[in-house]
């Protein structure tokens, strides 16, 4: 697509959507999210956020993430309109002792049962450990999915909520099943699992009544990786970094919303390059350098994302509202991912 | 004060369209109109409140101020032209509007309000973390002292087993007669009686363990490290007081509980990964104590020296720099300096902890050596 078509999504800073429409052409085509975040900025909450984490015996910790998600959103621009976090600490903490009532009961019934086998059965002991492996990786997925709708019900583009609808428990069972499937087939499985969860997440996904749409298919990415898969120890599985940026360019070319369709032309050179770096520069630096990575990775995907196509914002209305509380089970399992 | 209209753009939280607007400073409330001048909105003052802090100091020409309603509401005010090239701040729209809206400006976050909060919610968690502290081992002690004494002995049976298989056992027959001949006399004080076995494993680690139900472990790293049968003596005296108090099942059960108590409360930081080793060191900080007292009374009443164990730590202590191996010892035990003063009630008053050919007997155990 052309610049042409792309007349309606164009805004400048503060105009009104018709005034956007008579816009001239952006210098560079199609790119258009931009992290504008000074990492001193970001260094200077980090730092009072791990005084004040360590003076409060870690209580501080849910407000620390929401004061960085705050820094992090509203410095990240989609056609010149920042996004904003309207999440609370307060709703993480309730979300976290939610969780913690949840989590009592199972960890001591899987206490139990370890000592029971221990003791009575213990040619079955593997059994045991079978089930506790299964139960805390349910409890992984069921948490990682809950903490999605927790993040988008919070995210707000245009006074406009995201939503991420469907059930915690289906995408479960699919990642269950994946899972299964991908050990008995020794991971040639892997492909199909990856895309089946991406594409459940991202058609529940919509921002406001818009929905989003993922057509992608797992055969599309078996080719690409079982190359990646067989140079796998040849290469001392750098060849998974290309397999990587192959997944990244596919999901963003099977996504579309409201008229918009993506692509992320990254290859696996630049994603090895930006996770390895990352990651020397938060070992070197005892992980005092994070605002730096997080200013990096997010330059990095806004630099490589495309948008093409124009939107209607009329016809997008708000969304329903997200859950009261956030995101508890996740933060169990260290799921807040770098840069969240 | 100022006669240009304020414009900017409003969203009203219902759809994703930007409306151009201008905006004007009304008795009590900023008046949100549309490109024609139609009201849009009415927004009191006191309800404003800016999505980012505004610092009035730092604002420059060209920044855009983003104002919402109250803390539910979605729509936004975004005006443009906070301050326009080159004008002071005195007079501008912007100081009207936090003359009018002063707590858009209020600097601090951190309210004392929330200081007082957060406060009160540490001292809290500090106390209900002390309270488990103190409270949880008599909790622990209570259910160790549920479990059935064979349920016991076969959960030492099978760690022993595990242990067991990473290395030979060492079973020349002079030896083991003389180590068991010594296990008996240590525990013939005992009522009720508590039956113990010894077992020597080939391993050139310097440590012995005592696992639930009497199965007493010890490495042959220990045996050629000692300089006497005392000091073995001494050692496996303290052992068998780790058996007698039930220290084993009693350490599992505490463990496993303060495992799952720091688990929840950190709530998977970082935290989680520091405190159980923490617990774990201070239980057995007490375990060792209490096993150091026994042997001292187990010694004396099958009249043998009471000094071994302390001889023993003494020479781990003097011998440290030469010998690597010893902070296998040290790394499962408290501080050999601490151990000494525990231990240094013992006396060399006592007879010998076997014969010349029992302690020869014995330092063959494991058959040729070295």
């Amino acid at each position: 697509m052309t610049d042409a078509t792309f007349s309606a999504a164009m805004t400048p800073p503060l105009g009104a959507d018709h005034i956007a429409a008579k816009a001239p052409g952006p210098k560079e085509p199609g790119r258009r999210v931009r992290y504008d975040g000074r990492s001193l900025d970001l260094f200077w909450i980090y730092l009072k956020n791990l005084v004040l984490t360590f003076v409060t015996l870690g209580i501080y910790r849910f407000w620390a993430t929401t004061r960085i998600r705050r820094f992090i959103w509203s410095h990240l621009r989609f056609l010149d309109e920042p996004f904003e976090y309207v999440g609370t600490g307060k709703e993480l903490f309730l979300g976290f002792l939610k969780a913690m009532l949840a989590l009592i009961p199972i960890f001591i019934g899987l206490g139990v049962l370890d000592f029971l086998f221990f003791q009575f059965l213990p040619e079955f002991y593997w059994a045991s450990e079978l089930l506790r492996f299964t139960i805390i990786m349910s409890l992984i997925y069921l948490g990682t999915y809950a903490a999605q709708r927790y993040r988008m019900s919070r995210t707000l583009w245009r006074g406009i909520r995201f939503q991420q609808a469907g059930s915690a428990w289906v995408y479960l069972g699919l990642a269950m099943r994946g899972l299964l499937l991908t050990v008995l087939t020794l991971g040639l499985y892997t492909p199909f699992v990856n895309v089946r969860l991406k594409s459940y997440e991202m058609n529940n996904l919509s921002f406001g009544s818009q929905p989003f749409a993922f057509d992608g298919q797992g055969k599309d990415l078996f080719k690409p990786f079982l190359i990646a898969w067989a140079l796998a120890l040849p290469t001392l599985f750098l060849s998974m970094f290309w397999f990587a940026a192959r997944s990244y360019r596919y999901y963003a070319s099977r996504l579309s919303v409201a008229g918009l369709r993506f692509a992320m032309p990254v290859t696996g050179l630049q994603v090895a390059w930006l996770q390895i770096s990352n990651l020397l520069l938060l070992v070197v630096s005892l992980g005092l350098l994070y605002p730096v990575v997080v200013r990096r990775t997010l330059d990095f995907w806004c630099q490589n994302l495309a948008v093409e196509g124009a939107v209607d914002f009329k016809k997008i209305s708000q969304a329903e509202q997200g859950p009261k509380t956030g995101e508890g089970l996740a933060s169990y399992f260290g799921m807040d991912a770098v840069g969240v | 004060m100022n006669g240009t209209p304020w414009t900017g753009y409003f969203l009203d939280g219902r759809a994703a369209e930007r409306h151009a607007v201008t905006v004007a400073f009304g008795t009590s409330a900023l008046e949100i109109a549309d490109a024609d001048g139609l009201p849009l909105a009415t927004w009191p003052y006191a309800e404003l409140r800016a999505t980012e802090r505004i610092s009035a100091k730092r604002i420059r020409a060209g920044q855009v101020l983003r104002l919402a309603r109250g803390e539910a509401d979605e729509a936004r005010l975004v005006l443009s032209e906070v301050l326009a090239d080159d004008a002071p701040l005195d007079g501008s729209r912007l100081t009207e509007l936090l003359t009018l809206a002063p707590q858009l400006a209020s600097r601090s976050r951190l309210s004392r309000q929330a200081v007082r909060r957060f406060g009160l919610a540490t001292a809290g968690f500090a106390a209900v973390a002390a309270a488990l502290w103190f409270l949880w081992p008599p909790v622990a002690d209570l259910t160790a002292g549920l479990v059935p004494r064979s349920w016991e002995d076969r959960l030492g049976r099978r760690l022993v087993e595990e242990l067991l298989a990473t290395g030979k056992v060492c079973n020349e027959p002079a030896g083991t007669e003389a180590l068991d001949r010594l296990a008996a006399r240590l525990t013939e004080s005992l009522t009720p009686p508590h039956p113990v076995t010894v077992t020597v494993v080939d391993r050139a680690e310097i440590n012995a363990f005592a696992a639930p139900g009497g199965h007493i472990l010890l490495l042959s790293g220990l045996i050629e490290t000692a300089g006497s049968a005392e000091e073995v003596a001494g050692v496996l005296a303290h052992e068998v007081g780790h058996t007698v108090e039930r220290h084993g099942m009693r350490s599992m059960v505490r463990n496993l509980g303060a495992g799952l108590i720091f688990e929840l409360l950190s709530g998977g930081s970082s935290l989680a990964n520091v405190a159980p080793v923490l617990t774990m060191l201070a239980y057995s900080r007490d375990f060792e104590a209490e096993a150091d007292a026994r042997a001292v009374e187990l010694l004396a009443a099958a009249n043998i020296r009471t000094d071994g164990l302390a001889d023993f730590f003494a020479r781990l202590a003097r011998e440290e720099e030469e010998l690597p191996q010893v902070f296998a010892y040290l790394s499962t035990h408290p501080a050999a300096a601490l151990r000494q003063i525990a231990t240094a009630r013992g006396s060399p008053a006592g007879g010998p902890a076997m014969t010349p050919e029992d302690w020869a007997a014995l330092q063959g155990i494991c058959g040729s050596a070295e």
